[in-house]
């Protein structure tokens, strides 16, 4: 009798403290399909495809706040909580065994679906359920989005598993014996080898079904362009001609589609509108360019247009890769709680440094500062609200939700700017630093013209091999308008002052220059953090990236400053702690 | 736009499957080994909030606060005062309250006053009473609390206004007491003060301003308060109110007069003379009231007042200072503050124009720029308008009847030429014209020469002197070059200085 009252208090008990594991909760909808019925046709592939993407979009946070807030444009406010507090310091010595933000599962259960996916595509080629052509592209995207999980995790842990096989336990990946943990170095040899044996690696064709419209969004840009992530890969394994020229085939990838347009201005970093303003360039009212309340700052013109207009011809004259967020689907936009200030928990703000770093412009109508700075920031008091990602949610003027139940927003995750500046990265480091100053001040066309020639049919051109090979020629007798004659340079396009080259030390200067306009152009959108890591790695010289960290801090008054700058000056403190828990 | 139902497909349910199996099979002899540590956990988890909660709320009883204060010995006086004051029917469980109650010493020490006069023997005790609980402050955040008596008393430092506490904490079920080692004897506002203190010549003048406006333009009447249009509580500082804290100087009658008189031939208003006497005594009681309070010995050796005025502080010069519950007032010998820091510089900035004379407002551009310190600063540039001598009109708060120097800083830097521009001094007020009597206008009181922009200048350019006669308001125009060539009348301004000199007679 007792025996059985202890028995069943512990059973009550078991059942009590077994109801606070979340997984209890997950009740599945009775339509859920088996294992079984889930790979019959082009149809459920394509399901598979999504469904990926849709859990991919659960990384979202994370991705921003590893790239972002561990370097030196992003910080916390007062209202952070001490886990977010944690990732800003970025002592990752310090950084509590339960700080979620920084836990790898979620990238894994990305990884085991895509493994999943990439074996069921397997099995239904073998059983002949879709065409070659269908099977290859699907395989190769599902495959591109798990190498750019795993070189995030590579990133930002150093050491990771790395595993292929479809698992139904993700704690599995954490057998040592089986899946032994990858340097960097071998995870990205093992990543290269994976992206370059895809069998496709262009954008799906316009014909398949994965490409019509879905609730309103056009999928070209939804799916990540494979291209660029080679680019990417080669650049970190400093492998520079292999990388311009995955960079330049997404650059010049719609230069055979569509009208002349296509080929003018996509990904092409095209010149401002000066007369109508309808461009994604900074500007100011025509012949009103000394008055600064006549700067571009809306959401269907200029610049800052770009993070929050529909998918329309200007927006695809930019955006490679962005994710959407949508109040009427989950995963919820994660990133209104980080920036809004209404609407949201200000969790984040721009860092002075970033602040610092746009400060220290001069733009070409003699304002000294980066109009960039107010397109990116709106200020409260005296503390910055980022506003790239919450332009959907929020009033400009006001900075009030539109309307607070409609949390529409995006995942920026690739965009022309980015391309250039990585092109320009890797064609300095491959001997072409006039090619890369073009690019990044005042576009090529201008770096290689000589003003007091008419005929241009010699210059405005770069006269080097694929994939250096750039024509500007914009000439009128004889009548020239090459396919680069709109490109502007990222300078010239954000209307600052050009970067004068010190011709002796071009090729470190020219990279510190190339790093920093990404800090100017992109502040915030979640690639800080890898182009610091990537640069120190390349020149072997962590104060590289332990500078810039100790100077956001020490401008906050971070008595840790110090310490933190001393500990990133060895390699093993740039990675977080692999701690993995529920 | 993601099925949701495609959401983690992969193999969810099997492994869901797999941990209920492995649950059940380890289940007969783990499960009350489970059970027992969780049983431990749950005991040592909770045990520990609930014994701080209980400390916190030592003193803790359901007594209504008035019987525990009863039963306190060293209350005994205080609550004889509070019988007889009535203030005890507040106290009637309805809300909380906290009350500060002083030993029985103290209070006998001040009883005698109170004796017969139950008005300020209710004000007393309720200077002893806050609404709500508050525990001892033992911080140094001041926290302000606002009696029932409406002064409000700072609590910091486990003092209150000063005074310790001898015993902390003590809760009834409708409020907290506190025992206290000295009266809250409620001190007079400075408005109070200024009141009883109305024989002061400066006091007097301050108080005449309730029923007289210095200028005739003064703002219509405001029935809800009729204090504030008194000019000197509206613009200097309220001095009624118990939230704000004060310093307050009172100069002598004699000094006073004498300041006034001194003062007098920098406001000529109206070549009126009692109208600019009575300016004149406000321009000194101006620089007389600070927004802080400070006791003699924490007095700054500078203080800024409201409209910008560095009064030198001489301690040496106050013979008496009475603490007041808002502030402090100090009573000065003798006249510490020199005529010449009372003429503040004026600025006009260029960016905050008035008027213009043509529209140009598609030729108007407000720039940012930063000067060689490193210093930004917002201006006005007007360019290629096509308007032969283009008027930009500003104007100025009043200004005292003396000479002044003009400087301006014009920075021409986006054009490869010199042009010229000029600065005229226009009266405020407008009269009928000689030629036209129907049309008002204003008339010119200085007109300064036009003058080069140079190129890229960030320094100041003097302009030259004018005399400003009356005590007004100001008009100052900037005036394009006469001629309508692009590039020749274009004007530019960060700001215009004004530098009122020193009367030497």
């Amino acid at each position: 009798m007792k025996k059985n009252f202890i028995y069943g208090l512990s059973v009550a008990l078991v059942c009590f403290v077994g109801s606070s594991c979340s997984k209890f909760l997950d009740v599945e909808p009775e339509e859920v399909l088996v294992k079984e019925q889930m790979y019959r046709n082009i149809y459920d592939a394509d399901a598979a495809v999504i469904g990926v993407y849709g859990k991919l979009l659960s990384l979202a946070e994370q991705h921003v706040l590893w790239n972002e807030l561990r370097a030196d444009l992003l910080t916390v406010t007062n209202r952070a909580n001490p886990y977010l507090q944690e990732i800003s310091t970025n002592d990752v010595g310090a950084i509590s065994a339960d700080n979620p933000y920084v836990n790898p599962r979620k990238f894994y259960e990305v990884i085991l679906n895509c493994n999943d996916v990439l074996a069921n595509f397997q099995i239904m080629r073998e059983e002949n359920k879709f065409t070659p052509e269908e099977y290859n592209q699907r395989y190769s995207d599902i495959m591109a989005v798990r190498t750019w999980v795993y070189l995030q995790l590579g990133i930002h842990f150093g050491r990771v598993p790395y595993v292929t096989d479809p698992l139904d336990d993700t704690d599995a990946v954490l057998d040592k014996g089986k899946y032994p943990l990858l340097e960097f170095e071998q995870l990205l040899a093992q990543l290269i080898t994976d992206m370059e044996a895809i069998p496709y690696k262009l954008l799906y064709a316009s014909t398949e079904s994965l490409m019509y419209a879905v609730d309103g969004y056009d999928m070209e840009r939804f799916y990540i362009n494979k291209q660029a992530l080679l680019g990417d890969l080669h650049l970190w394994n400093n492998d520079y001609q292999r990388a311009a020229e995955y960079y330049k085939l997404v650059m010049t990838s719609y230069d055979n589609l569509g009208n002349d347009n296509f080929r003018y201005d996509r990904y092409k970093i095209k010149w401002a509108e000066v007369s109508t303003n309808n461009d994604i360039a900074v500007g100011y009212l025509r012949y009103r360019e000394q008055d600064v309340r006549t700067l571009i700052n809306s959401k269907t013109q200029g610049w800052r247009s770009m993070f929050s207009r529909t998918q329309d011809v200007l927006w695809n004259t930019e955006w490679v890769w962005s994710l959407p967020f949508n109040s009427n689907f989950s995963p919820q936009n994660p990133f209104i709680s980080l920036f809004a200030a209404n609407g949201g928990d200000h969790l984040l703000k721009p860092s002075l440094e970033s602040l610092d770093l746009w400060n220290s412009q001069t733009q070409r109508n003699g304002v000294p500062y980066d109009a960039r700075r107010d397109l990116s920031v709106s200020m409260i008091g005296q503390e910055g609200v980022v506003s790239k990602y919450t332009d959907e949610f929020s009033d400009i003027g006001t900075m009030l939700p539109i309307d607070k139940f409609q949390r529409n927003g995006k995942w920026h995750l690739y965009r022309a700017a980015k391309l250039h500046l990585r092109f320009a990265e890797a064609a300095n480091r491959d001997g072409h630093h006039k090619l890369a100053v073009g690019l990044l001040n005042n576009g090529v066309g201008r770096i290689y013209d000589d003003p007091n020639q008419s005929d241009k049919t010699d210059i405005q051109q770069t006269h080097l091999p694929f994939p250096y090979d750039f024509d500007a020629r914009n000439g009128n007798n004889p009548h020239y308008r090459a396919t680069w004659h709109r490109n502007d340079g990222l300078r010239g396009r954000a209307y600052v002052t050009f970067r004068e080259i010190n011709p002796t030390d071009s090729l470190t200067q020219v990279e510190n220059y190339l790093i920093e306009e990404a800090a100017l152009e992109m502040a915030f959108e979640g690639s800080r953090w890898e182009d610091l890591l990537r640069i120190a790695m390349r020149r072997n010289d962590p104060s590289f990236l332990a500078d810039k960290i100790y100077e956001k801090l020490s401008k906050e008054g971070n008595p840790r400053a110090d310490a933190v700058r001393s500990k990133l000056m060895s390699r093993e403190n740039w990675y977080l702690p692999f701690n993995w828990e529920q | 736009m993601i099925p949701s139902v495609l959401n983690g497909m992969n193999g969810t349910i099997d492994s869901y499957k797999y941990e209920i199996k492995k649950m059940m099979k380890k289940h007969h002899i783990l499960t009350p080994v489970i059970g027992l540590i969780c049983i431990l956990l749950l005991q040592v988890g909770c045990s520990d909030p609930w014994d701080e909660h209980a400390r916190e709320n030592e003193g803790l009883t359901n007594e209504p606060l008035l019987e525990r204060l009863d039963e306190e010995s060293e209350a005994s006086e205080f609550m004889k005062l509070l019988h007889s004051s009535g203030v005890d029917k507040v106290l009637d469980g309805n809300n909380a309250y906290t009350v500060f109650v002083p030993d029985n010493n103290s209070v006998q020490a001040v009883a005698a006053s109170l004796q017969n006069n139950a008005e300020a023997l209710e004000r007393f005790v309720k200077n002893h009473i806050a609404v709500s609980t508050h525990r001892l402050n033992a911080s140094a955040d001041t926290v302000r609390l606002t009696m029932l008596s409406g002064k409000t008393l700072d609590f910091v430092n486990s003092e209150i206004d000063g005074v310790a506490f001898s015993k902390t904490n003590q809760a009834g079920a409708d409020g907290l007491y506190h025992l206290i080692t000295d009266a809250l004897t409620p001190r007079q506002s400075l408005w109070e003060y200024l009141n009883e203190h109305a024989d002061e010549a400066q006091n007097a003048f301050i108080l005449s301003l309730n029923a007289y406006n210095l200028y005739d333009t003064a703002v219509v009447e405001d029935p809800a308060d009729y204090y504030l249009n008194n000019e000197f509580l509206r613009n200097v500082g309220d001095m009624r109110d118990e939230n704000q804290r004060f310093t307050y100087f009172v100069l002598k009658d004699a000094d006073f007069t004498a300041d006034a008189q001194q003062f007098l031939p920098y406001i000529n208003y109206r070549n009126h003379a009692d109208s600019s006497y009575a300016i004149s005594q406000y321009e000194i009681v101006k620089d007389l009231l600070f927004k802080q309070a400070y006791s003699k010995e924490n007095l700054p050796a500078m203080l800024l007042s409201a409209s910008e005025v560095s009064f030198p502080v001489d301690k040496s010069a106050i013979s008496q200072s009475v603490r007041l519950s808002n502030g402090w007032v100090h009573i000065l010998d003798r006249s510490t503050l020199p005529v010449v820091n009372k003429l503040v510089d004026t600025y006009v900035q260029g960016e905050e124009p008035w008027g213009f004379s043509a529209s140009v407002a598609e030729r108007t551009f407000h720039r940012v720029r930063k000067d060689p310190f490193g210093e930004l600063f917002t201006d006005i540039m007007i360019q290629n308008h096509g308007v032969s001598s283009l008027q930009v009109a500003y104007q100025t708060p009043r200004m005292y009847s003396t000479t002044y120097d003009v400087y301006w800083r014009a920075l021409n830097d986006v054009q490869a030429n010199v042009f010229q521009q000029q600065v005229g001094i226009f009266e405020f007020d407008t009269r009928p014209s000689e030629d036209n009597p129907e049309q008002e206008v204003r008339e010119p009181i200085y007109i300064f020469p036009y003058t080069n922009v140079e190129q890229n200048n960030y320094s100041e350019v003097y302009l030259g002197e004018f005399t400003l006669a009356d005590y007004n308001r100001i008009v100052p125009v900037l005036q394009g070059a006469a001629t309508t060539a692009n590039g020749n009348n274009t004007l530019v301004l960060d700001y215009l200085r004004f530098v009122p000199k020193l009367k030497t007679n």
